[in-house]
């Protein structure tokens, strides 16, 4: 996707023009990001579209090329890819757990070692998280270790 | 390449554990097993030491405890992990004249050798992953 920024002159109403054949659900997606102002995520479950706040999410996976937000008792279906909510989650204190997984560091309760260098993360509804060996660097940074 | 050159990182950590472990055990064997000729077989013995602990080391790239896996996956790749430097270690041993098959004691003598530096690396590795869990925790609850 092209993207073009121009300047306005001062004064000038700052707008948004998307050029496109057809509106798909990324498009959407970013359109509704916008009309929001916030950092709301558009997610999926039985059809229906809700809107959640990223700390509600304790962690993301990919499974069978599709990502699943896991909150405290729900799972909803996002139309992000894995590395995009990554970036764009980073900041919110979510890290790679492993190359399937987005975890919420804020609803880590404990961590203990498993075996071959991985942690085992025990989340604040019980869920246990796996979180590989060549991750465990970006935890221990998130933390200030 | 900055992979390759983990991967790297993790044989050579692992080759100078492993190195370390037996030469320990080594020590503990000769001194049960061992001759009065020493000097015949220590100069030769460093040698082995390497190679033996060399293969032992490259076995990690076939055992990668980087991937992401089940923990029944990661439990049978431990297990073939500890076949495989089983073999190395004996095949080492059966060429080096360490020890001869025919002497089951010997063989025994071997075999626990190999168990005990396999699970040693294991437990001090656990160990160091524990107090590393143990301080993320500290951090986690002082956030």
């Amino acid at each position: 996707m092209k993207i073009t920024i121009l300047d306005v002159a001062a004064g000038e109403e700052e707008e948004i023009i998307i050029k496109c054949n057809q509106m798909d659900d990324r498009l959407m997606q970013l359109v509704n990001q916008f009309k929001r102002g916030s950092d709301k995520l558009n997610v999926y479950q039985d059809g229906n579209i809700h809107l959640i706040e990223p700390q509600d999410i304790y962690y993301f996976e990919t499974v069978d090329q599709k990502v699943f937000a896991y909150c405290e008792n729900e799972v909803y279906e996002i139309r992000s890819r894995i590395y995009e909510l990554e970036e764009a989650l980073a900041a919110k204190d979510f890290f790679r757990a492993s190359k399937s997984t987005l975890l919420n560091l804020n609803v880590i309760k404990s961590l203990s070692p498993a075996f071959g260098g991985r942690f085992e993360a025990v989340l604040g509804n019980g869920e246990h998280v796996i979180i590989s060996r060549q991750y465990v660097g970006t935890l221990k940074e998130k933390l200030g270790l | 390449m900055k992979e390759f050159r983990q991967r790297l990182r993790a044989v050579m950590e692992l080759f100078f554990k492993i190195t370390t472990g037996i030469i320990c055990a080594s020590a503990v064997y000769i001194s049960i097993f061992g001759g009065t000729d020493m000097e015949f077989v220590v100069a030769p013995f460093l040698g082995q030491i390497l190679i033996t602990a060399a293969l032992c080391s490259v076995g990690s790239l076939f055992w990668d405890y980087e991937k992401e896996m089940s923990k029944k996956s990661m439990l049978l790749n431990m297990i073939g992990h500890y076949v495989y430097e089983n073999i190395v270690v004996l095949g080492c041993g059966i060429t080096f004249q360490w020890f001869y098959l025919s002497d089951w004691k010997m063989l025994l003598g071997m075999v626990i050798a190999v168990a005990v530096v396999f699970f040693g690396i294991m437990a001090f590795s656990f160990g160091m992953d524990y107090k590393t869990a143990q301080k993320m925790n500290e951090k986690l609850n002082k956030r």
